[in-house]
């Protein structure tokens, strides 16, 4: 059973990476809710492994399937679908480091993560495969930290909150229900402001723009 | 007999590997609705060079002339050392284990760049120095694959390796192996010039592998593509035999019947996996010359990662 939560958090890693390399929205959208689902899973192997408080770890798991798997991705791609014509072809221009860099700097800080939870809170918990959540912080920190879109930006603070939700769940099972609930709720009244906010900066921006082009043709 | 089984695998390798790039062809067009060539069309292109006269360029020296035939003998001396058709180590295979049969690949792509710098066009140069700089990038990720494979089975011998991943689930089912086969995927898509890498047009904003034999006519590029389509070949075996599917191939005792019904069952893997090539071609595009150094980093992630998921979970 431990295998599966370790090939699990292994493979919440890879989608992490995947998002790193993608630069087109709509598919780092994708990626982000396949990447719930396996929190999801990764709850419902939880609450089957752990039967003494079974059911809360169910209602979590399916909590974190509509919320975070299918509600949140869609009120983004409707955003999205709402700004742009054609929102396939939105994406980030010119990330501030490059695709291939930051992948490599993805990998040192997984490697910074696994130590870090190596020696500190590994001698508490004896999990071996704890640190994950730990990488995919680290990992969704760089993907704030490099990209200007502010979509992909957020998207780097929902994959925090993945991480937050999976430790939650997993190394800290003993959290009381309502914080967890409230780990995973939080964000849907997030999501709706900011997907208001980009909306508002986006038209601001295409306002500015069309003032200059009037200015520019005198 | 063992001396046999080494004349079959090689006419094996020599003979079947045109008909699969053929295969991959006719997949190609028949999912794009078209008729598309004959699955022999690779031999009767070979047959139609052979018959042409070769000409060298004046200024080129006996490089140009003699690497064709040298990277031909190189991927021939390849089928033989490497679990192609037997998951036992014929008599030749000690000669190179798995880092030696990389050095035989680095060494056929070395000569041909030589080749390509030799004959003195512009497009060849263009390709070597690009092949040159993807090299750099794929040869530590294919040490690294080669490394985490010696941690696996504690050699080099690609014949051990197999043994062990058909014998032991545990491993082959084990995220390292994972991450290895994925990693190694990357590069034989790489390594045989499929999409998002390489396209089969003559365009020279993407061309890599395609650009070294520009100069090459007649017989002397007749062997230069036999040479290529059994690199294909042998890559996709190991592909196939030592990392995804190693179950099934004869070990000695099984004898030559079974020997020779792999070799059809064989066909049938490579079919297979030139019909997932197909349907990558024809499904996506290609990348930008310069976005291949993140495909590149993919692979090292994954690479790495087994590397990290052994240091943490011991498998």
């Amino acid at each position: 059973m431990t295998q599966a939560f370790e090939i699990l958090g292994f493979l919440l890693i890879v989608i992490t990476l995947l998002i790193q390399w993608e630069v087109y929205i709509t598919r780092t959208i994708y990626l982000f809710a396949a990447s719930s689902f396996i929190v999801a899973l990764f709850l419902i192997l939880l609450g089957i492994y752990q039967p003494g408080d079974g059911y809360l770890l169910f209602i979590l798991a399916g909590l974190t399937l509509t919320v975070r798997g299918i509600i949140i991705p869609a009120i983004m791609l409707h955003a999205l679908h709402s700004l742009h014509e054609k929102p396939w072809r939105v994406r980030e221009e010119k990330p501030i480091l490059g695709i291939g860099g930051s992948i490599l700097v993805s990998l040192v800080l997984i490697i910074i993560g696994f130590f870090i939870y190596q020696n500190s809170l590994y001698e508490v918990l004896k999990i071996r495969t704890g640190a994950v959540p730990f990488a995919l912080f680290l990992q969704a920190s760089l993907l704030i930290i490099s990209r200007k879109h502010a979509y992909i930006q957020m998207m780097g603070f929902l994959v925090m909150e993945n991480a937050v939700v999976m430790l939650s769940g997993w190394v800290f099972s003993g959290l009381p229900f309502v914080v967890e609930a409230g780990a995973i709720l939080d964000l849907l009244g997030l999501v709706v402001v900011s997907s208001l906010i980009i909306r508002v900066r986006e038209n601001a921006i295409l306002q500015e723009g069309r003032g200059f082009e009037s200015e520019l043709r005198g | 007999m063992v001396y046999v089984y080494i004349v079959l695998e090689l006419f094996y390798v020599l003979l079947f590997a045109p008909l699969i790039a053929g295969i991959q062809a006719k997949f190609e067009e028949r999912l794009e609705s078209r008729q598309g060539p004959s699955v022999f069309q690779p031999y009767y292109d070979l047959a139609k060079l052979f018959r042409k006269e070769s000409l060298i360029p004046e200024v080129s020296s006996p490089v140009f002339r003699l690497s064709p035939y040298v990277v031909f003998m190189f991927y021939l001396f390849l089928s033989i050392i490497l679990p192609i058709i037997t998951a036992f180590p014929l008599p030749v295979a000690p000669t190179a284990d798995f880092v030696g049969g990389g050095l035989f690949f680095g060494a056929a792509a070395a000569i041909k760049k030589f080749s390509a710098i030799d004959s003195r066009s512009n497009y060849a140069h263009l390709g070597a120095s690009r092949a040159s700089s993807f090299g750099v990038f794929t040869e530590p990720v294919m040490v690294l694959i080669f490394i985490m494979l010696g941690i696996l089975s504690n050699t080099n011998n690609p014949f051990v390796i197999n043994n062990v991943l058909r014998t032991s689930p545990e491993w082959y089912y084990s995220l390292l192996h994972g991450f290895v086969t994925v990693a190694f995927f990357i590069l034989l898509i790489f390594e045989t010039g499929q999409l998002p890498v390489e396209s089969h047009t003559h365009g020279e904003l993407g061309m890599i592998d395609q650009a070294l034999p520009f100069e090459y006519t007649g017989t002397d590029l007749a062997i230069y593509k036999w040479a290529s389509y059994m690199k294909s070949f042998i890559l996709m075996s190991v592909f196939l035999n030592v990392f995804l599917v190693p179950f099934g191939v004869p070990m000695e005792h099984a004898g030559m019947m079974a020997i020779l019904i792999y070799m059809a069952i064989h066909l049938v893997k490579l079919t297979v996996l030139v019909l997932v090539f197909a349907l990558i071609n024809t499904s996506i595009s290609k990348f930008r010359l310069y976005k291949n150094f993140d495909f590149l980093a993919i692979a090292f992630a994954l690479a790495f990662l087994a590397s990290l998921s052994y240091y943490v979970i011991n498998y």
